[in-house]
């Protein structure tokens, strides 16, 4: 495989599976100005910048390096701060250095790359409005959602993102550094022609969907990988060594996010990022949710079929996507099946799918006329969390009445359940207070939650009811 | 003949750019100046070199520690040939190994470096392994046999009652007869609190490198706040003679007290592997072990009985506080001394008996963190303010104003200080003028009012809190610090201290010390690592005191040498002493001028010694523990803030939406650094008790070992508004270095604000007739039941 680093072109003959980004830096290319805080994606010190070539140019994007996988990197752009040593600041290090905002420093290289990435996808804005303001802070709020920083209580970093704000994007010296930006493109675009060998690779890239459906026959032991945002953490924090990786991420047919007969298709490759960004008008209640799914490094990793394949009970997407009736297509060798998602859940880390088979994509549809979809998470800390409770609705009301309704949560169960029992007592009823004020009660049947370190179990099930009621409530009103 | 450095006259226009940029910030108008971290550059371009970015040498090899998997038991024996047999793996020890001492108590015994015989705490290192890794050191670490005849763990304050297990003894601080006041007193309450602890998730975890050297000895490069403690301990662990050991430490990536005794075993246990194999051994802790194995801010259980008269002045309290301090003494008599003295935190006390138990745990033993128990025992004071408030229905801030120390009457400690110098109305008056607390008092009121009439979902509160520091160490003996202090002859200057940098901005003040007694720009002064063979016997960096301290020594150094620079030109050029100026990268007399450069090459040919030693002791400071009595505070550090929250009644989350701060740094020597400590501790202390939630398992294993279980603040956390402000016209009465204040811990308890402003919201969910009890972490759960409890009782009244 062949990728770019800062301005070098690097050969890598079949990289170990299990290699991660972050120890290729530091162990192997004497990189040390990408750190490590924590080795499982929850800090940021890590972040580093991956382009990707797309049809309009490489997009860029912020990573952690160390949950990325090295062996996903074949034609991709890796920047990291030592690119930016040269003997003037960037714009966004001359800000952070007047407005105070390191002090330990050892955060502060994952800041800068997370704020580089913001400031080259970000068009200049004079702030000239408390609304535009208040949109600057978000999208910055957005952008450094996934690195923490204990000394300086971000206040400095974000005054120096308000300095930037309405900066020239246009003299950017960063490309300058790298040999300019067409210089880049050009190169990434000359590796991704050469021809790879990436099927039978110990981290294989397979390119379409037959060469990936063959490679997992061949090896149905390996696992199938996408942003490896959860798998890395058996390398890095559970010591696993890891023979062989199957990443879905360059199948070409599983890309695509797109809107059919009022439904989304979302492909097996699309990360959360890419489906925040695509929901922003069609489904905005996906969007809101995804803002608080994790962090913007992380979603620019993980996909939304590794949230469902994963099937872990924390997860935050399914109990929306069940309350949507999301169906999955599933694909062993050339055959496709579909199943409803609210079948695909078995157990506890179990999924309906066949030794061989992978998720291809879900199909999602959107809300009908008349039906009104909510989703609320529930977490110790606003940002980058794991619920305590994460409640999903669905319903549609027809002359006072309850003529459709589904209620989902994830943290609830040993898998994102849905809320059977309540639903079945709701259905074709008249919404009243007194019918409202009987949930806690039928709760009780659907979900018996346990207690960890997050919540205990009494919390989990009044915010859930709590979180219901207010549903049903804005629903009457 | 050595020729001396060519002295520059042609520049370039680069060059004088920067000499002008430079000249504006140098001779004594530096002091005050915001000027950047001195590493700023280096940390955002990624060049600052933390210990596991330094270049090994060839060779290096990489320890880890095999953990206990129970909390309590008694280790019978190990099998460790698995460990020994693992790929990559050199060397495997235990205790056995250890040629010195094995116990590496700070200041009282009771901290093996690797157990010997009784397991205190789960994950309580057995052995260490060096191997040509640091994933093999890791994965072998996990194949050690251990046989263990565990004994069931001591872990709540309950189990601890009935052990009666101690790890220091109890003490108490007594001022006049508080029972006989209590049963005079008009009104009396009583009060139970549960304080949490607090990980220091310092993002840079603990790490060493140990090189061994050829006289036998060995150099130790290690992330801590007191290299001369590792130096001493490393020596003792390896029966060294210390002049044997160096260490060095440049700069660490936070520290925050978790780095002030926890970083030794790590330093102890490489230095040991690398003097026995002679190979530089690195260790470094994977975050979840950092977090199970280093200790943390103790929590604290209270309890106080109060008696008040009717405008609520506090006429007596009886307290006791019960500090959680894990399976060793560690620093905790320390700590629960600090959290008794502050058990008044800005309140005059009348009269007040407070008794400090110090609790044996089978958790790691608790140490530093910013505030030193200090922030535990305010929290009391804070809870007995808003307690009154609540009982005579007032609004809490005019009770805390009614109870602040005054100038010159009500101002004498429990432990018999006087406060002097601290004009604690005046903050609060200015900051209520600037944070327009009343009015905003009436907006919450009506907002709350409204949504109680209406059902609305969220609910608000306001609280303003003042902070009263007490700065010094406790311990006397600390109070004292040392500088060395070299001038070259191209005018360079290079400054050793006995601080050690961890983000605060000591380095930069130190530097801007020495700039201003020599009138050379910032640039000229060079502030090198903190090593034990620069600076011996320091202190460790802590206690808010790194400037105060070494800014002292380090000025008294730069004296000497300008002493003898000028008695070099009164000599020379028969000039009055006083005439001569030092400024802008010159100095000065009446009739001549040259640069400093040439200066010390005149010196150097005069055979002028242009090397100093620096040092300085605190003076008027005195502590009878015995009695408990004394001024063991040179001064007092003060503030207040306010904060708004904002609650959401279906879940207990809440956001903090406005914080306005005013503090007391007396001369600000670096305002950009002081407002930066202000801003980051009042994070700090608002995420300790929020969302900072420690969670042991039955068998006393930490649940909570990562961040994604642990949360501290994130960016969306910060207040959207957020308004610092130093207090203006200060001047710290004390002659501390250039009148300044001590800023590094006493902001950190700007945070109970927040808390104090969520029960304040709590209140009035609950109709204004529930005094709730909110313990810490004040997570959304603890809220929502505390508003459950609020409303439950509202229903109640009305049915």
């Amino acid at each position: 495989m062949h990728l770019l680093l800062n301005q070098s072109t690097i050969e890598i003959v079949d990289p170990a599976a299990d290699t991660t980004l972050l120890h290729w830096l530091r162990e192997s290319q004497h990189l040390t100005a990408t750190k490590e805080g924590c080795a499982v994606g929850d800090c940021g010190a890590c972040t580093v910048m991956v382009g990707e070539l797309t049809q309009t140019g490489i997009v860029y994007r912020s990573v952690n390096a160390c949950i990325t996988l090295l062996g996903s990197l074949q034609a991709r752009h890796v920047i990291t701060l030592d690119a930016l040593q040269g003997p003037i600041l960037h714009p966004v290090q001359q800000s952070m250095v007047d407005c105070h905002s390191s002090q330990c420093g050892f955060c502060s290289p994952g800041f800068v790359m997370s704020l580089v990435v913001w400031w080259l996808n970000t068009p200049a804005d004079t702030l000239s409005t408390p609304q535009a303001f208040a949109n600057h802070r978000h999208g910055v709020e957005l952008a450094l959602s996934g690195n923490l920083c204990r000394c300086t209580g971000y206040h400095p970093i974000l005054l120096a993102a308000d300095q930037l704000a309405p900066m020239d994007r246009a003299t950017d010296p960063l490309f300058n550094q790298l040999g300019g930006y067409d210089h880049c493109h050009a190169q990434l675009k000359y590796m991704a022609s050469k021809p790879q060998q990436a099927s039978a690779a110990v981290y294989a890239t397979p390119t379409n969907l037959a060469e990936l459906a063959l490679a997992y026959e061949a090896y149905p032991a390996a696992r199938l990988v996408a942003g490896s945002t959860d798998l890395a953490l058996d390398i890095t924090h559970g010591l696993k060594s890891i023979d062989r990786l199957i990443d879905v991420t360059g199948v070409a047919e599983l890309q695509s996010i797109e809107k059919r007969d009022n439904q989304l298709h979302i492909g097996a490759g699309v990360t959360l990022s890419e489906v925040e960004a695509f929901c922003q008008n069609d489904l905005p209640v996906m969007s809101d949710l995804l803002v608080g799914f994790a962090s913007r490094q992380v979603r620019n990793r993980a996909t939304l079929v590794g949230n469902i394949a994963n099937s872990s009970p924390i997860a935050d997407l399914p109990p929306l996507l069940l309350v949507m009736d999301a169906q999955l297509i599933l694909q062993l060798g050339l055959k496709q099946r579909m199943i409803a998602l609210k079948d695909f859940n078995l157990g506890y880390k179990q999924t309906a799918l066949e030794v061989g088979e992978f998720i291809h994509s879900v199909i999602l549809p959107l809300p009908s006329k008349g039906q009104r979809v909510w989703v609320e998470k529930v977490s110790k800390r606003a940002e980058d969390d794991i619920s305590a409770t994460c409640v999903a609705m669905s319903v549609t009301l027809e002359q006072g009445a309850i003529v459709q309704i589904n209620i989902a949560c994830g943290g609830m169960a040993a898998i994102p359940k849905m809320a059977n029992a309540t639903q079945s007592q709701l259905l074709g009823q008249a919404l009243t207070h007194q019918l409202i004020a009987q949930v806690p009660a039928w709760l009780t049947q659907d979900y018996q939650p346990i207690a960890d370190m997050r919540a205990s179990a009494d919390y989990r099930q009044q915010v859930t009811a709590n979180i219901i009621q207010g549903f049903l409530q804005a629903v009457m009103a | 003949m050595r020729k001396l450095p060519q002295i520059k006259h042609q520049t370039s226009a680069a060059e004088v750019q920067a000499a002008q940029s430079a000249s504006k910030s140098s001779g004594n108008s530096i002091m005050g100046k915001a000027t950047p971290h001195e590493s700023a550059h280096l940390h955002l371009t990624g060049k600052a070199l933390y210990i596991d970015d330094i270049a090994v040498p060839v060779g290096c090899l990489h320890a880890y520690v095999g953990m206990a998997t129970v909390a309590c038991g008694v280790l019978i024996s190990q099998d460790l040939s698995a460990v020994t047999g693992a790929d990559g793996v050199v060397d495997v020890i235990t205790a056995k190994e250890i040629p010195g001492q094995v116990d590496i108590g700070a200041v009282f015994a009771g901290d093996p470096l690797l157990v010997e015989e009784q397991i205190n705490y789960f994950g309580q290192p057995l052995f260490a392994v060096a191997a040509t890794s640091r994933d093999a050191a890791r994965k072998a670490a996990l194949l050690g046999q251990a046989e263990i005849n565990a004994e069931q763990p001591l872990l709540t304050l309950e189990q601890a009652l009935v052990s009666k297990k101690q790890v220091r003894p109890s003490h108490s601080l007594v001022k006049g007869d508080c029972a006989k006041a209590l049963k005079a007193s008009t009104n009396t309450l009583t009060i139970h609190q549960q304080v949490g602890g607090q990980e220091h998730f310092y993002l840079e975890g603990q790490v060493c490198l140990a090189i061994p050297q050829d006289n036998g000895g060995v150099l130790v490069h290690t992330s801590s706040q007191h290299p001369s403690e590792v130096q001493k301990l490393v020596a003792e662990v390896l029966a060294l003679p210390m002049h044997k050991v160096v260490v060095d430490t440049r700069r660490m990536g936070g520290g925050f007290g978790g780095k002030e005794t926890q970083a030794a075993q790590w330093a102890c246990l490489a230095a040991l592997l690398a003097v026995r194999n002679q190979k530089a051994v690195k260790m470094r802790l994977a975050r979840s072990d950092d977090m199970a194995l280093t200790g943390k801010r103790h929590p604290f259980i209270n309890q106080a009985q109060v008696g008040f008269d009717q405008q609520g002045q506090i006429t007596a309290v009886n307290a006791e506080l019960n500090g959680m301090c894990g399976f060793s003494p560690d620093l905790s008599d320390a700590i629960v001394d600090r959290a008794m003295f502050h058990t008044d935190n800005a309140y005059y006390l009348p009269a007040a008996t407070i008794t400090g138990h110090r609790w044996f745990q089978n958790t790691v033993s608790n140490t530093a963190f910013r505030g030193f128990g200090g922030p535990q025992g305010m929290m009391l004071a804070e809870q007995i303010m808003d307690d009154i408030a609540r009982s005579l229905g007032k609004d809490p801030l005019l009770i805390r104003q009614a109870n602040l120390y005054g100038q010159d009457d009500r101002n004498i400690t429990p432990y018999h200080q006087t406060v002097k110098g601290v004009d604690l109305q005046r903050i609060m008056q200015e900051l209520i003028e600037s944070s327009d607390y009343w009015a905003r008092r009436q907006e919450i009121r009506s907002y709350n009012q409204n949504a109680l009439k209406t059902g609305g979902r969220y609910i608000k509160g306001l609280a303003l809190t003042p902070v009263k520091f007490g700065i010094s160490f406790t311990a006397m003996f600390l109070n004292q610090a040392g500088a060395l202090v070299h001038i070259y002859t191209d005018g360079t200057v290079q400054v050793s201290h006995g601080g050690t940098e961890m983000g605060q901005g000591l380095y930069t003040k130190i530097g801007q010390i020495v700039a201003a007694e020599l009138g050379l720009p910032l640039a000229h002064i060079e502030v090198t690592s903190t090593r034990t063979d620069k600076v011996p016997n320091t202190s460790p960096t802590a206690a808010s005191s790194g400037t105060d301290l070494n800014g002292q020594a380090a000025r008294n150094a730069a004296l000497t040498i300008k002493q003898r620079l000028i008695d070099h030109i009164v000599e020379s050029y028969q000039v009055e002493s006083e005439d001569v100026v030092f400024s802008d990268g010159k100095v000065s007399w009446p009739s001549h001028s040259m640069s400093f450069a040439e200066l010390t090459q005149q010196a150097y040919l005069a055979r002028i010694s242009m090397s100093a030693t620096g040092y300085y002791r605190t003076p008027k400071i005195h502590y009878d523990r015995q009695q408990a009595k004394g001024n063991p505070f040179f001064y007092y550090s003060c503030g207040a803030s306010v904060s708004e929250v904002k609650v959401d009644t279906f879940t207990g989350t809440y956001t903090v939406s406005r914080v306005d701060i005013l503090h007391d740094v007396g001369e600000s020597i670096n305002p950009g650094i002081d407002i930066g400590q202000i801003e980051g501790g009042f994070i700090q202390g608002m995420g300790w008790l929020t969302t900072e939630e420690l969670v042991w398992g039955q068998d006393g294993r930490l649940q909570t070992n990562g961040g994604a279980s642990y949360k501290i603040p994130a960016v969306g956390d910060t207040p959207k508004q957020f308004n610092v402000t130093l207090l203006q016209d200060s001047k710290n009465h004390e002659a501390t270095i250039y009148h300044s204040k001590a800023v590094g811990e006493p902001p950190l308890m700007h945070g109970i604000s927040v808390w104090s402003a969520l029960r304040d919201a709590i209140w009035a969910a609950g109709g204004e007739q529930v005094n709730p009890q909110l313990d810490t972490p004040a997570t959304p759960e603890r809220v929502l039941w505390a508003l459950q409890a609020a409303k439950t009782s509202i229903a109640e009244g009305a049915s």
